[in-house]
């Protein structure tokens, strides 16, 4: 049996002239907790909607618990994927909806499930149309979390929460992982704060899978190194550059790569000074539509 | 504990460091319990794989053991391998960045020396 969890070989989904998914290939493991991260348009929900069976690839393939996934009951019934939208009755109460993931999801736990609506303060009476925008993302993350699914997927979960109410979610979710490990893929936009939670990151851009890193190296391999312009470029010269402007006299590169020590001492070698990149930021630059690239 | 980090370094070292701190200032004892992995990843809404990797950095320089089945302890020697580790690295920490600042601002070292020595007058 495969390694991966999840493995996908060259997926690739259009609509009209757009490409929304191309020559996807990745491998996840088991237990570990994945960021999907790309800007809007980047193809994260329709990645989402295919390795679990919401829509069809135009081709390539998807195995999941090292079956092929397309229409296999017995692996699909191992995920629980929480949309981002379109996925509920609007006339059912939250009770109700509880219920029916309960018969739906094999591992679910609904003394959890009922725990997590106090701590969230979501009140099971209500029905699901009379849900502010956040409650929607609520009701999400309860299902999500107490379905206790060896995969399981949100996309934007904190979408419509306040800051404090988000930082409730990533402590449950690290919690409940620590007593019940499964694989999470969360995708977000919000990768500052999200960032540190995740394992791994899976960049997507253009439809594309750009990078698949560890948090940590993703991290380490960003630097900013700024000075004179002429110096900046001597320490810059060969690397991945995915960055550069000019502030005043002051030049700013942001370098991408794997960083040695004596690279990094190269960097600063000259009297340029050499800091971190915040990974929102890195984010953007690896997403960016028009990279400029000096020479 | 310190409850944030910041963009320097990566988030491991900083709970590696964190903690070293807290023996060396003996908010943690020797032979104490430090709290769980889980603990820590919760607190800090960070991966535990994350804090997993900070304490077994720990556990790689001895300062750090674990107790089967009940979690980790602080090693007796741990605050000198600290303290022995840290002053190793007194100069490139501090003193190489002080001389930095120093040049840019045109310091020289006779001043920085006088001001180390009335420093460390007004804290005897």
């Amino acid at each position: 049996m495969s390694e991966f969890i999840l493995e996908t070989k060259a997926l690739n989904k259009s609509y009209g002239d757009v490409k929304a998914v191309r020559d996807f290939t990745v491998g996840l493991e088991r237990n570990k907790i994945y960021g999907l991260l790309g800007r809007n348009g980047a193809g994260k929900t329709t990645f989402l909607n295919i390795i679990s069976s919401r829509i069809f690839a135009d081709s390539g393939e998807v195995r999941l618990f090292g079956y092929n996934a397309v229409e296999n009951q017995e692996a699909l019934a191992k995920i629980c994927y929480m949309p981002e939208k379109d996925l509920f009755i609007e006339t059912a109460r939250v009770s109700r909806i509880l219920k029916d993931a309960a018969i739906f999801y094999d591992n679910f736990d609904m003394e959890y499930a009922q725990r997590l609506c106090k701590k969230f303060d979501l009140s099971t009476g209500k029905k699901y149309k009379a849900l502010s925008r956040g409650y929607e993302s609520i009701i999400r993350i309860v299902i999500g979390l107490a379905s206790r699914a060896p995969l399981t997927i949100f996309d934007e979960p904190v979408l419509g929460l306040d800051a404090a109410v988000r930082d409730l979610f990533y402590r449950e979710l690290i919690a409940d992982y620590e007593s019940n490990p499964r694989t999470y893929i969360i995708s977000t936009h919000l990768i500052e704060e999200s960032a540190d939670v995740f394992e791994e990151a899976l960049i997507i851009k253009d439809g594309m899978l750009v990078e698949k890193l560890p948090v940590d190296e993703l991290k380490e391999m960003a630097r900013y190194v700024s000075g004179k312009a002429s110096v900046v470029d001597d320490a810059v010269s060969g690397m991945n550059i995915v960055h550069s402007e000019m502030v005043g006299n002051v030049k700013i590169c942001a370098v991408f790569e794997r960083l040695t020590d004596e690279k990094l001492r190269m960097l600063a070698s000259g009297g340029a000074d050499v800091s971190p990149v915040p990974v929102q930021k890195l984010f953007i630059y690896l997403t960016e539509q028009n990279q400029e690239v000096v020479k | 504990m310190k409850l944030d980090f910041d963009n320097e370094k990566s988030i491991y070292l900083q709970i590696a460091e964190s903690i070293e701190d807290d023996i060396i200032k003996g908010n943690i004892d020797e032979e104490t319990q430090i709290p769980s992995t889980n603990h820590m990843a919760v607190i800090y809404r960070i991966n535990p794989a994350t804090a997993g990797k900070g304490i077994n950095l720990l556990v790689d320089r001895g300062i750090l053991y674990k107790k089967r089945g009940i979690g980790m302890f602080v090693t007796i020697g741990a605050r000198k391998i600290i303290q022995d580790d840290r002053k190793n690295n007194f100069y490139e920490r501090f003193i190489t960045t002080l001389l930095e600042e120093a040049n840019n601002l045109g310091i020289k070292t006779e001043e920085i020396i006088e001001m180390i020595r009335k420093g460390g007058r007004s804290s005897e």
